[in-house]
């Protein structure tokens, strides 16, 4: 298995246009507010495709995936279970993310970009001990927010974003949370590319 | 929708200004050092006022970047609670510096863990020896667990061409977030490689 992983990425770097690059994005996250319990943590990692689209502009394509602890307020899902049974709630979020990084001339160690996500979250509701009040909510999830990327060596980057999620719930159901819920979300990690070299300044016609 | 915190600002402001200021090169290389401080913010619950803080930090410095990533462990001595936090920041030296103190700010994440004892405040009904809320409408509070916070940092280092290994530094932190601190911290740095 690791050694198709491995095989499947050398494929990818080798058979890559020379100016594209192969990220990974390991980050941890923290809700900062919204419909969902705030200040409350995750952590993710993201593999994304980028390649050069218009002068100083890429054009990103990235698997995002996220769990997120504690996920909603126990106000807000406590009609779930009969009173003084503690609920939990988890999260997991898959998105596929278009990223457009922008290089800046002078300075193209940093990367802004702005992210657009489409992709799905999946609600648990547990409740310790038992089985009985298990459940999950599948919901329709859009994202977008702005980021900032940062090398710091030929392999090795910070990358840190501001996302709002919005997630689309089907009322007609009944189980899970109840109506649409949105919340703001910042993720902060270290980024891995290939293949190594430093960013090159696209506006330029300079080679790197 | 609750309203966007304005410590978000804060963040965005100095990304940017590192962004747009010149960027000059830090040193390439790693320093390990033990740091200790001061946490000044009251709370009955979690913590003293005042409570003594003790700790390590990494920072490393990259090639092609001005910034220095801090690694940081501080555990807050607290009578019958656990209280540490884990952190990561990046700092960035200001460009006033001095012949040999460095200016610097910073912003990270701190991931805070926390532990009451089961007899105290906080505790859920349900749980061996907890208390009874104040009334039926009270929620019930974590007695334990973890937390994600915004760390914002300002600071001085002492960096001295003749005393190149030893660095000492004084710096405050601002921990933002479900567990507020401020905590006012010295230590020394040493350079393990690099330059």
């Amino acid at each position: 298995m690791r050694a198709a992983f491995f095989a499947a990425m050398g494929v990818i770097c080798i058979a890559a246009p020379a100016n594209a690059e192969l990220v990974l994005w390991p980050h941890l996250d923290a809700r900062l507010a919204g419909d969902v319990e705030p200040t409350r943590g995750g952590a993710g990692v993201a593999v994304g495709y980028f390649l050069p689209a218009w002068r100083g502009v890429l054009v990103g394509l990235e698997l995002d995936t996220t769990w997120n602890g504690h996920f909603f307020r126990d106000e807000d899902v406590a009609f779930l279970v009969p009173e003084g049974v503690d609920l939990n709630t988890d999260a997991l979020v898959l998105m596929g993310n278009l990223v457009v990084p922008v290089s800046i001339p002078s300075a193209p160690i940093w990367r802004p970009y702005a992210i657009l996500g489409l992709g799905m979250t999946r609600a648990f509701f547990t409740v310790p001990g038992t089985e009985k009040y298990d459940s999950a909510q599948d919901s329709l999830t859009f994202s977008t927010g702005v980021g900032m990327m940062h090398q710091l060596t030929r392999l090795l980057g910070l990358r840190a974003d501001v996302r709002y999620q919005h997630a689309f719930v089907d009322e007609q159901r009944s189980g899970g949370y109840p109506k649409d819920y949105g919340f703001w979300n910042v993720s902060v990690g270290v980024m891995f590319q290939l293949p190594l070299g430093r960013w090159p300044d696209r506006w330029s016609s300079k080679p790197p | 929708m609750r309203p966007f915190p304005f410590w978000l600002v804060v963040v965005i402001s100095f990304g940017l200004s590192t962004a747009l200021a010149p960027t000059a090169r830090a040193h390439t290389g790693t320093q390990v050092g033990a740091r200790g401080g001061v946490q000044l913010l009251d709370d009955d619950v979690l913590r003293d006022q005042y409570a003594a803080s003790f700790g390590g930090e990494v920072r490393l410095s990259f090639a092609l970047s001005p910034l220095i990533v801090a690694l940081s462990f501080d555990n807050y001595f607290v009578t019958d609670r656990t209280l540490f936090q884990v952190g990561a920041s990046a700092l960035y030296d200001l460009p006033i510096r001095h012949a040999f103190l460095y200016p610097y700010v910073g912003a990270g994440l701190g991931l805070t863990r926390f532990a009451l004892p089961e007899t105290g405040a906080g505790v859920s009904p349900e749980e061996p020896g907890g208390s009874e809320p104040e009334s039926p409408a009270t929620p019930a509070t974590d007695s334990n667990g973890m937390r994600t916070g915004l760390n914002l940092v300002g600071g001085l280092r002492f960096d001295h061409l003749e005393v190149s290994l030893v660095r000492p530094f004084a710096q405050i932190t601002l921990s933002v977030g479900p567990i507020d601190m401020l905590t006012v911290t010295a230590g020394v740095l040493f350079e393990l490689e690099g330059r």
